[in-house]
C-alpha cells in the first residue's frame, strides 16, 4: 500500500531501469569472460579462482560506480556508494553482476587453463 | 469568457535538482564523453598485453615440463612473478576500458530524468535512444491555446457588417 503510494508520488521510468540493467549486465558478462582468461593464464585452482573472480568483479562494480555513477550521484547530494539514482535496489549494482557473469567466467577459466597447461 | 493564451510560451518546468546544483550535473556529460574516447585504445592495449602474458605462460609451462633439470608436473610449477603482474595489469586495463566504454546510466526517478532532459535537451544522445530522450514536456509545450469564441464571433459579425 505505502510502496504503491510512493510509486505514484515518485514515478519510475521503466525504460531507464531496463537501460541501466542492460548496461550493467553487458559489462559484467564481458568482464567475467575476461577474468576467466586471466584466471586460466595464472593457472588458479579451486577456491583461488573464485576468490579472483569475486575480487575483480567487485573491482569492476567499484570502477563503474566511480566513473559513471559518482559524478552525477554525488552532485545530486547523495551519500557515497549510494546507487539509488540509477538502480532501484541498494544491492543491485554490487552483487547482481557476480551471479550474471559466473557461467562465462567458468567457461573461459577452464578453456584457458586447458590451453595454457596442456 | 476565456482569456486567450499564447501556445508558444515556454514553460520552464525544471523539477529537480535545484538550479544551484545543475552546473555540477551538466559538467558530467562532456567529461564522460571525453573519457569514452579512451575506452577503445585501453581495451586494445590490454588485450595485446594479455595475449603476450598468455603466450609467456604457455611457453613457460612447456619449457619447464620438458626440461631435464626440473622434471616436475605441469600443475606444480609456479609462474614467474612478472607473468602474474603482466596478467593482472592487463586484466585491470581491459576492465577499465570496458567500464569507460559502457554507456552512461539514465536516472530512474521520473522527475530527475525529465528534469535532466529538459535542461540538456535531446541533442546529447545518439539517434538510437531517440524516443527515450525526446522531451517529456513536449505535450505541454506544444499544446494549443484557448480559443476566445466570443471575440471570434464579434470579429465575424464585424466582417459580415463590412460586407453589407
Amino acid at each position: 500500500m505505502s510502496s504503491e503510494q510512493e510509486l505514484q508520488i515518485n514515478p519510475i521510468v521503466q525504460d531507464s531501469v531496463a537501460h541501466n540493467t542492460k548496461t550493467l549486465t553487458n559489462l559484467h558478462s564481458l568482464t567475467a569472460s575476461l577474468f576467466g582468461v586471466g584466471a586460466g593464464i595464472l593457472g588458479l585452482e579451486s577456491y583461488y579462482g573464485f576468490l579472483f573472480y569475486i575480487a575483480f568483479s567487485i573491482t569492476t562494480s567499484l570502477l563503474f560506480y566511480i566513473l559513471q555513477i559518482a559524478p552525477s550521484s554525488l552532485g545530486e547530494g547523495r551519500a557515497p556508494l549510494d546507487s539509488g539514482r540509477y538502480y532501484r535496489g541498494a544491492l543491485e549494482l554490487w552483487t547482481s553482476g557476480i551471479f550474471n557473469g559466473l557461467p562465462g567466467f567458468i567457461l573461459t577459466w577452464t578453456l584457458f587453463y586447458g590451453l595454457v597447461r596442456a | 469568457m476565456l482569456v486567450p493564451c499564447r501556445a508558444s510560451t515556454k514553460l520552464h518546468l525544471t523539477f529537480s535538482p535545484a538550479p544551484s546544483q545543475s552546473p555540477a550535473s551538466s559538467h558530467q556529460q562532456p567529461r564522460s564523453n571525453t573519457m569514452a574516447w579512451l575506452s577503445r585504445p585501453l581495451t586494445v592495449i590490454g588485450l595485446v598485453i594479455l595475449a603476450h602474458g598468455c603466450y609467456s605462460a604457455h611457453e613457460h609451462t612447456v619449457l619447464s615440463s620438458t626440461s631435464v633439470q626440473h622434471p616436475t608436473s605441469p600443475s606444480a610449477t609456479s609462474l614467474p612473478l612478472d607473468i602474474y603482474i603482466e596478467t593482472i595489469a592487463a586484466t585491470l586495463l581491459i576492465c577499465l576500458g570496458l567500464v569507460l566504454g559502457s554507456g552512461t546510466p539514465e536516472p530512474i526517478q521520473w522527475h530527475t530524468w525529465a528534469g535532466k532532459i529538459e535542461r540538456e535537451g535531446d541533442s546529447t544522445s545518439g539517434d538510437a535512444d531517440k524516443e527515450l530522450r525526446s522531451n517529456p514536456f513536449n505535450a505541454l509545450e506544444a499544446r494549443s491555446g484557448f480559443i476566445n469564441i466570443s471575440k471570434l464571433r464579434s470579429d465575424f459579425v464585424k466582417y459580415q457588417q463590412l460586407g453589407k
